[in-house]
């Protein structure tokens, strides 16, 4: 049972980071609109555009 | 450095290289910082650094290949919405992680361990349980006190009590050594369950954002007056304006050019062009037809009748009352109900047992959290939007449902409702090929919508001939081939419309145009309702008459301006309103329900509570038929919690509510609840 001292902080760290995370990602936006970057991931020539540059 | 943000709705964007030749930023001015298109709701954000002319942004968009409008009014709420919904979210995953951890942390409660690590788990969860007391939950705290405020209570009191009375509780047995007595996890995973279904409904909602602005009534832009190009708004009375083709007239004015023939549809509902005369008056909101049109303004852009409607409409949006629903009353007498009881109850059982009574009353007001109201109602009307909208209808306000079953009388306006709003060829006296290709020879450079309807019809009829063809406004065409002189010109009947091909003066065919209907519309006027149906029509009584024949209904109200359009509706409430026009609007807005259809002008959608994507009335019954199951669900998740409620509360004062029952019953409801619902609204 001793180990839980141990692996409950760890689990609610590891959770609590994740929560942080996806708190920064939605703060960034990242979550205001879910179907262009669905649709724009199709578009892949944004490489070769970086190379005439 | 200020930030200037435009938002834009564009026509258009149909894929993945549209939205990348949008959002790259070298198509436009040096200050803008950043392009972002919403796919889904065809919107395109731009922030720049410097003001942008309106002018210079659409001309870029336009040399990219797409048709752009701004929109000035909606950019505010666009923000809004974005900073509410981050907001919602942030709540929803702060929630959704405390609830989560809280159950991991009770589960070995339950489960019996013992001394320190019991402690210990039971602080876990107390702590979990702060960020949903202190965060989460602050929405709810707010719509409690107002509706504590407005004396009407909301469902949100009930939450807000079972929240915080369950903290104290719980923190109260905490400290005092009871940890069998804790009711962190189920209210928190509730809480959790309702934030979700709200966060959902609320971004469903958000989504029709400028779904509607395709059309305004042209009325946007400069024009022509006294020589110089200015806005409607430097008007001044006598002044002289001179506009061109599709053009919306902002004032009443005095026509200076003859035979110019103008769509007055926009005003008065009307479907067939008109023809004015040099000296003749002509009102504000007609659309020129014409190549150009000299005018005087009789008036100025302040006085006239199109910006009386808009503000009419205004005050009218202000004064309308919120609609109380149903479940809002319904939840106003559970709310009151459950408080009497535990109060009444309290004062009771204190003369036995004073500490007793206070633990099991607050046990009733934690377990009797109103599932059906919190959660079932909201996800079934939720389910009744997204269906509405996979149907092609879009709710505004989600209210509709439980009006239109309200509803006792259903108006319907003619152009562009009823009608297709464009001209048709309904006979031919003659089938002559070579007869019709003169007549298309001579529409062939025509932007009239007898032209139009030609062109239609008999495309495919098209020969090129050598005819010099002359378009003589607000009459006809007139043209030579060879040493035939030919006319192809309107006849003077206002209640029907005909044009006739004359050769060297001799009259040698004839064709009939009408605005036809919808393909369906009879079919579905047909499939008799319970209600009245009217037609309520600006048009002309000889028309509207002949509309009303052909599908079928008995009432009806020709002839009608907007402000009467109002009356009539006012006097028939419960009313249910269909249009279209800006001469629609403002009955739209008062009527009990109104219903904008495809092509809309802007205002009348604005005006509406739902909007038909579909061209025609079909969608009138699908609606129904969802407001029925909307409804039907939400009684019957009122059933089952009533019963629930019963059961919980009777347990409760009787003494046998413990956390691990609570936790059991709790659940078991928001799940019988939740899967109703699914069932119910499919």
């Amino acid at each position: 049972m001793n180990i839980l001292v141990v692996l409950v902080p760890l689990a609610l760290l590891l959770g609590a980071f994740f929560l942080g995370y996806f708190l920064w990602a939605n703060h960034k936006g990242q979550f205001d609109d879910l179907e262009t970057p669905a649709v724009k991931i199709l578009n892949d020539d944004d490489a070769i555009k970086g190379e005439h540059r | 450095m200020s930030e200037h943000k435009y938002l834009l709705h564009v026509n258009g964007i149909t894929c993945a290289n549209c939205i990348k030749k949008l959002e790259d930023t070298e198509g436009y001015p040096e200050s803008v910082g950043s392009a972002r298109v919403y796919f889904g709701q065809s919107l395109l954000e731009i922030q720049s650094s410097d003001p942008i002319e309106q002018d210079v942004l659409l001309e870029k968009i336009k040399q990219l290949g797409f048709k752009a409008e701004i929109l000035e009014n909606q950019q505010q709420g666009f923000q809004a919405n974005k900073k509410e919904n981050r907001a919602r979210l942030a709540k929803l995953g702060v929630a959704g992680f405390c609830a989560g951890n809280i159950m991991l942390a009770t589960i070995p409660l339950y489960t019996g361990v013992e001394n320190l690590y019991k402690t210990a788990f039971a602080y876990m969860s107390f702590l979990l349980f702060l960020p949903i007391l202190f965060y989460s939950s602050l929405d709810f705290y707010k719509n409690a006190w107002n509706s504590l405020k407005s004396k009407n209570l909301s469902i949100d009191l009930p939450i807000s009590i079972a929240v915080i009375f369950g903290f104290l509780f719980s923190t109260w047995n905490l400290i005092t050594g009871h940890s069998d007595f804790l009711y962190y996890d189920s209210t928190a995973s509730f809480l959790f369950l309702i934030l979700g279904v709200r966060f959902l409904l609320n971004k469903l909602q958000q989504n029709y954002i400028a779904t509607y602005s395709e059309t305004d009534f042209g009325l946007k832009g400069t024009y022509q007056v006294n020589g110089i190009s200015q806005t409607k708004e430097a008007i001044q009375i006598g002044d002289r304006i001179v506009l061109t083709q599709g053009q919306t007239l902002p004032v009443k004015s005095k026509v200076l050019t003859d035979n110019v023939e103008w769509n007055l549809s926009l005003m008065s509902g009307e479907g067939y062009p008109r023809s004015y005369h040099s000296e003749m008056e002509i009102e504000s909101g007609a659309v020129l037809i014409s190549d150009l049109c000299q005018l005087t303004s009789l008036e100025t852009y302040g006085d006239s009748r199109i910006l009386g409607i808009q503000t009419s409409l205004e005050e009218l949006k202000k004064s309308k009352g919120e609609f109380v629903q149903f479940t809002d009353r319904f939840s106003h007498y559970f709310v009151m109900t459950v408080f009497s009881i535990a109060i009444l109850f309290f004062a009771y059982y204190a003369q036995v047992d004073a500490f007793e009574a206070f633990q099991r009353s607050l046990a009733l007001l934690i377990v009797a959290c109103p599932c059906a109201l919190a959660l079932g109602t909201p996800l079934a009307y939720l389910l009744g939007v997204y269906r509405a909208k996979k149907a092609g209808i879009l709710i505004y306000k989600k209210d509709i449902f439980d009006r239109i079953l309200e509803v006792k009388n259903i108006f319907f306006d003619k152009t562009g409702t009823l009608t297709k709003g464009i001209l048709e060829i309904s006979s031919v006296s003659d089938n002559d090929p070579k007869w019709i290709n003169i007549i298309l020879n001579l529409e062939a450079k025509s932007n009239h919508p007898v032209a139009f309807a030609l062109r239609k019809k008999y495309g495919n009829l098209f020969t090129p001939l050598k005819i010099g063809a002359q378009e003589r406004t607000g009459t006809g065409v007139t043209g030579l081939l060879g040493s035939d002189h030919f006319e192809f010109i309107k006849n003077s009947d206002q209640s029907s419309m005909s044009s006739s091909l004359f050769c060297n003066g001799k009259e040698v065919l004839n064709v009939q145009f009408k605005d036809s209907l919808w393909d369906d519309t009879k079919e579905e006027l047909d499939k008799t309702l319970d209600v009245n149906i009217y037609l309520l029509t600006g048009d002309k009584a000889e028309v509207a008459n002949s509309i009303a024949v052909a599908c079928g209904i008995k009432n009806v109200l020709s002839d009608h301006s907007p402000e009467m359009k109002l009356e009539i509706i006012d006097a028939h409430q419960p009313a249910l309103m269909i249009g279209d026009g800006l001469n629609d609007a403002l009955a739209l807005q008062k009527a009990h329900v109104g219903i904008a259809v495809q092509g809309s002008v802007q205002l009348s959608a604005e005006s509406s509570d739902a909007y038909f994507l579909k061209s025609g009335i079909s969608q009138l019954r699908v609606l129904h038929n969802i407001s029925q199951s909307v409804r039907a669900t939400v009684f019957s998740n009122l059933g089952i919690s009533l019963v629930y409620n019963f059961i919980a509360g009777a347990l409760a004062l009787a003494g046998y509510i413990n956390p691990l029952v609570a936790a059991i019953l709790m659940p078991i409801s928001s799940v019988l609840i939740l899967f109703n619902t699914l069932r119910g609204v499919r």
